[in-house]
């Protein structure tokens, strides 16, 4: 039978035991009066020989194994009663816990969303993902005739389908005007849905039907959210048309509310056949293009054949080789290697970038909720001595042992539960915040975090963890006082549990300031760093006219208007254009080659290429350290060019560049016809912690990055010039941010762990402090006559006062010095996360000496004043 | 109590209901009758350790119980022996058997020797 029906039928069990003893006694009793005795007699003799019923009852129940229920309850509402009797301890403990449980149980449901969970979609383990390495062992993008060669060859794939890598933003309108949303377009083989295995949640999804022919499928699948976003989760949205870059789209279906595509943190909003990509990117087609990687391939193998997948991918790549059918020769060359690594989590972008600062996060985390448990175990040993008393007369009268400490423990873990419950709510509201801090825009990174049962789980397996952890000793230790004395006695502290558990906080919170020292130390570095070029008031602004369909041939007079307007626009100092800009992304361009220069030895020949208006470098205040600047004229003219330092240094050693030639690739296609005019600072192009590499500046006339200094307000001339280059054009896209800003997007990850380490320093910093006040204090109390004694003896307020601040610094100097080793000793798993500070770094380690020495001082600060008051002749007299 | 009743070995108590519940079903009281009646009054089994024992049995399935009316019409609680208890109670009896064999045979010859 199970528990919980044996506790529903408790009730009738207790009438049934209770009938059957007492016929047993009626039919001994009716036995004794047939042998001759009164009735009173029989009774008097059959209580005497059946002993007390209340007894064989307990005995019977124990025979049956339903005690334990019983006394769960008795226990719980025992609890309840001391809890409420003690509102100031129960709301300290719960809230402590709630803290510690709350920050695990956020930092655990984006972990789980992230790194552990599986995708939500049929037998995630059977997924993998290729990758393509290429000649510069990068990892690449796939092209589209690679995909069709692996469908095709690859046989050990049940299934196989390629997606965008990564998602297009687009606007999504309607013919009548009412729908104008932004949306994050994925593009998708047929096989896309079928191999993931999800199915429509209304409609149905994009089969292999729909990406045949080129251009002939405008049909699209929406996101639930985005359904009920744009269109309110109407049910009528199925056959409405949607625009896309003024091409109409179907709708024929909108997927599972828990489906947020193959790759976690990036949640499309609308997908669209393959097929359909010349008609979002003006006609021009990628599809043939096997030089264009763009996609990324997933496959599913046949059940229970997840290890068939490697080995499957490389005999194609063998073949390839062999055979590049619609790849080509040409291409096969920059094919290094295919790898696979399972899909079951997704494709592992995020789980890369996230995967050791949320796991630094949940170590960190971890620690905290054990500084709250050694907070709580001294505040139960505290209460433990309080308690002695009531323990001392439970066991006299015949209590056992193990029944009181199971008692004390169901009330830690009701506490433990509590603080639980509110740790989830705390998590709630916690795993968003995260989200909001860890995404780079506006909105929370799009994860699927829900406090599910996964994370229901995590947080009750914490709270039995944390109960076991603050509670076991002191409940131990309270009833074990309580049976080694007499009842007249007063309580003993035990000398060494107290201030292990102080030191042992002392120590746990230098870990974790230390910590954040190290992260904030971090973030000011990388925000400090030297970008070569001046960003204050400077404005970066990028247009997109491929979005707005114009072609190429388009652009020239498209940027010489829009520069014109920008330069005219009131408060702006100065302007220019390039083809990229901070955090853009810059193209690569190889194989340089240097006139009378042996190339041959030269490793990497692949540098960079940007081409700028002239009066760019002197806009962005890049100091030109040799040679001169663009003039107007070079863009007419040509074969002229700007090197960075580290590309002067890389291909000149320490001799000047200027005046030489350089030309690309190798004889007898090589001409050196561009002439180095001058030698830039190196400037950073958007990755803090990158070491600058070589880079040529071309002249041009326009470009769709834009820099504008300003020293007007950014929000007002970012504005301003909005509006201005939608004057030239009602439909370009803008996105215009200051440099400062795109600093601060860069730095999301450094930002996070800064923030949350400080956070989480703070409240480590003052969990011990309340620690070391409640330990002195306590130790104040207990010590009260000794300290009148010596207050009587002759000793001043002075010496009092520095016997308690004794006991405290020996108890900090303790805690900082473990904390301090356990610091070093962790650091190599930081290193990675740091930037211009090495983990045992002197200014933060000074800092987290001063921090825990101030704190203990504050705390220590109260209990001194009242050792320093005790009143001797009182204090004897009491005793 | 008198001290001619024996104290029962550990584990013996519960063969012994089960032989006595082997018969056909039966209520507590007469169990303790039985036992009592059947030893010749070596046996006697108070009701504070009879009735842990029946429950005891009955959780563990070697007895099922249900309420029946007695022969003086009287509601009451019987039991009988299940599949399993007549297993176990094949098994007990027969290893009883021979450690009491064994314990005779140790024991025997001293009583007339030594």
């Amino acid at each position: 039978m199970k528990w919980w029906r044996r506790l529903l039928r408790d009730q009738e069990q207790e009438n049934h035991l209770d009938k059957e003893l007492r016929f047993h006694i009626e039919e001994r009793v009716a036995d004794f009066i047939r042998s001759g005795l009164t009735e009173e007699e029989a009774r008097r003799r059959v209580r005497q020989e059946f002993g007390g019923m209340d007894q064989v009852k307990e005995d019977c129940r124990d025979a049956r194994g339903t005690r334990w229920i019983e006394y769960l309850f008795q226990d719980l509402r025992y609890a309840a009663r001391v809890m409420r009797k003690n509102p100031a301890f129960t709301s300290v403990a719960v809230a402590i816990l709630a803290l510690g449980i709350g920050a695990n149980t956020a930092i655990f449901s984006v972990i789980d969303a992230t790194l552990l969970k599986s995708l939500p979609v049929r037998s995630p383990g059977e997924l993998a993902v290729i990758e393509e390495i290429n000649s510069r062992g990068e990892t690449n993008s796939l092209s589209y005739p690679l995909f069709e060669e692996i469908r095709e060859r690859v046989t050990a794939f049940s299934g196989v389908f390629a997606s965008l890598d990564g998602t297009e933003r687009v606007e999504v309108k309607d013919r009548d005007g009412v729908l104008d949303s932004t949306a994050e377009l994925q593009l998708v083989s047929g096989e896309y849905f079928g191999v993931l295995g999800v199915r429509a949640f209304l409609g149905r999804t994009v089969s292999p039907q729909d990406n045949l022919s080129v251009g002939g499928h405008p049909v699209a699948v929406l996101s639930y959210r985005f359904w009920k976003r744009a269109f309110h989760g109407g049910p009528g949205v199925i056959g409405r048309n949607i625009l896309i870059k003024q091409q109409a789209f179907s709708i024929i279906g909108v997927t599972p509310p828990e489906f947020f595509g193959e790759a976690p943190g990036v949640a499309p909003d609308v997908w669209i056949p393959l097929m359909m990509q010349p008609a979002i990117n003006n006609g021009q087609s990628y599809l043939a293009s096997a030089g264009r990687g763009w996609l990324r391939v997933v496959g599913r193998v046949k059940a229970g054949e997840a290890a068939t997948a490697g080995p499957a991918i490389q005999l194609f790549l063998s073949q390839l080789k062999a055979e590049p059918g619609r790849v080509g020769k040409a291409m096969m060359r920059h094919i290094r290697d295919l790898t696979v690594y399972p899909g079951d989590k997704g494709i592992r972008r995020l789980r890369v970038k996230y995967s050791l600062p949320l796991q630094v996060l949940m170590g960190t985390a971890g620690l905290i909720l054990l500084l709250a448990c050694a907070n709580l175990a001294n505040l139960l040993l505290v209460r433990g001595e309080e308690r002695t008393r009531e323990m001392s007369i439970r066991l006299a009268v015949g209590a056992e042992r193990f029944r009181l400490v199971r008692q004390l423990m169901t009330e830690n873990l009701a506490i433990a539960l509590l603080g639980g419950g509110l740790g989830v709510l705390i998590a709630k509201q916690g795993a968003y915040g995260l989200l909001l801090l860890a995404s780079d825009g506006p909105e929370p990174l799009p994860l699927a975090v829900a406090v599910d049962v996964r994370v229901m789980v995590f947080c009750i397996a914490m709270c039995v963890m944390s109960t076991l952890i603050f509670g076991l000793m002191p409940a131990l230790r309270s009833v074990q006082a309580g049976g080694a004395l007499a009842l007249t006695s007063t309580p003993r502290r035990n000398r060494l549990l107290g201030p292990g558990l102080v030191i042992a906080q002392i120590a746990l919170s230098v870990l974790l300031v230390n910590g954040a020292g190290l992260f904030v130390r971090t973030l000011e570095s990388l925000r400090s760093q030297d970008l070569g070029f001046r960003r204050a008031h400077l404005i970066q602004a990028t247009i997109n006219p491929r979005a707005s369909s114009y072609n190429a041939a388009q652009f020239p007079a498209l940027f010489g208007r829009t520069y014109e307007t920008i330069r005219s626009v009131p408060g702006v100092s100065s302007a220019s254009m390039s083809t990229s800009g901070f955090g853009t992304g810059t193209s690569r361009t190889c194989c340089v080659s240097v006139e009378r220069r042996d190339m041959s030895g030269v490793q990497n020949r692949q540098v960079r290429t940007v081409n700028v208006t002239p009066g760019y470098l002197s806009n962005l205040d890049l100091p030109i350290v040799a040679g001169r600047d663009f003039l107007d004229r070079d863009v007419q003219t040509g074969h002229v060019a700007i090197v960075n330092k580290a590309f002067a240094h890389a291909f000149f050693g320490t001799s000047s560049p200027v005046g030489e030639r350089f030309g690309w690739g190798d004889p007898p296609d090589l001409k050196y016809d561009t002439e180095i005019v001058g030698v830039a600072q190196n400037a950073n192009i958007g990755d803090l912690r990158e070491e600058a590499k070589p880079m040529i500046y071309y002249p041009t006339a326009g470009g769709a990055v834009i820099h504008v200094r300003s020293a007007i307000d950014p929000a007002s001339m970012i504005a301003s010039l909005r509006s201005a280059i939608q004057g030239v054009d009602a439909n370009i896209w803008v996105n215009a941010n200051t440099v400062e800003e795109l600093v601060d997007r860069i730095l999301v990850k450094e930002t996070l762990m800064a923030t949350l380490g400080a956070c989480f320093g703070v409240l480590a910093m003052l969990l011990a402090s309340v620690g070391i006040y409640g330990l002195t204090s306590h130790s104040v109390a207990m010590r009260k006559r000794e300290i009148g004694i010596r207050v009587a003896l002759g000793a001043t307020r002075g010496d009092i006062v520095g016997m308690v601040c004794h006991y405290v610094s020996v108890l900090t100097a303790c805690g900082i010095g473990l904390g301090l080793a356990a610091s070093l000793l962790s650091g190599g798993v930081l290193s990675s996360l740091l930037f211009g500070v090495a983990p045992g770094d002197g200014a933060v380690l000074v800092f987290v000496l001063l921090t825990t020495a101030a704190a203990s001082a504050v705390a220590a600060f109260m209990p001194s004043i009242r050792a320093a008051s005790v009143d001797p002749v009182q204090t004897l007299r009491s005793e | 109590m008198s001290s001619e009743k024996s104290d029962l070995p550990q584990g013996t108590l519960d063969l012994l209901i089960l032989k006595t519940v082997a018969l056909g079903p039966v209520h507590g009281y007469a169990i303790a009758q039985r036992l009592q009646q059947i030893s010749r009054d070596v046996v006697q089994v108070p009701g504070g350790s009879l009735y842990p024992a029946l429950h005891r049995l009955e959780v563990r399935k070697l007895l099922a119980a249900e309420w029946g009316k007695t022969e003086t019409g009287r509601e009451a609680k019987f039991y009988r022996l299940t599949r399993s208890g007549r297993v176990h109670l094949q098994a007990g009896s027969a290893s009883w058997k021979r450690l009491s064999e064994a314990v005779g045979l140790i024991l025997g010859p001293a009583e007339g020797g030594a």
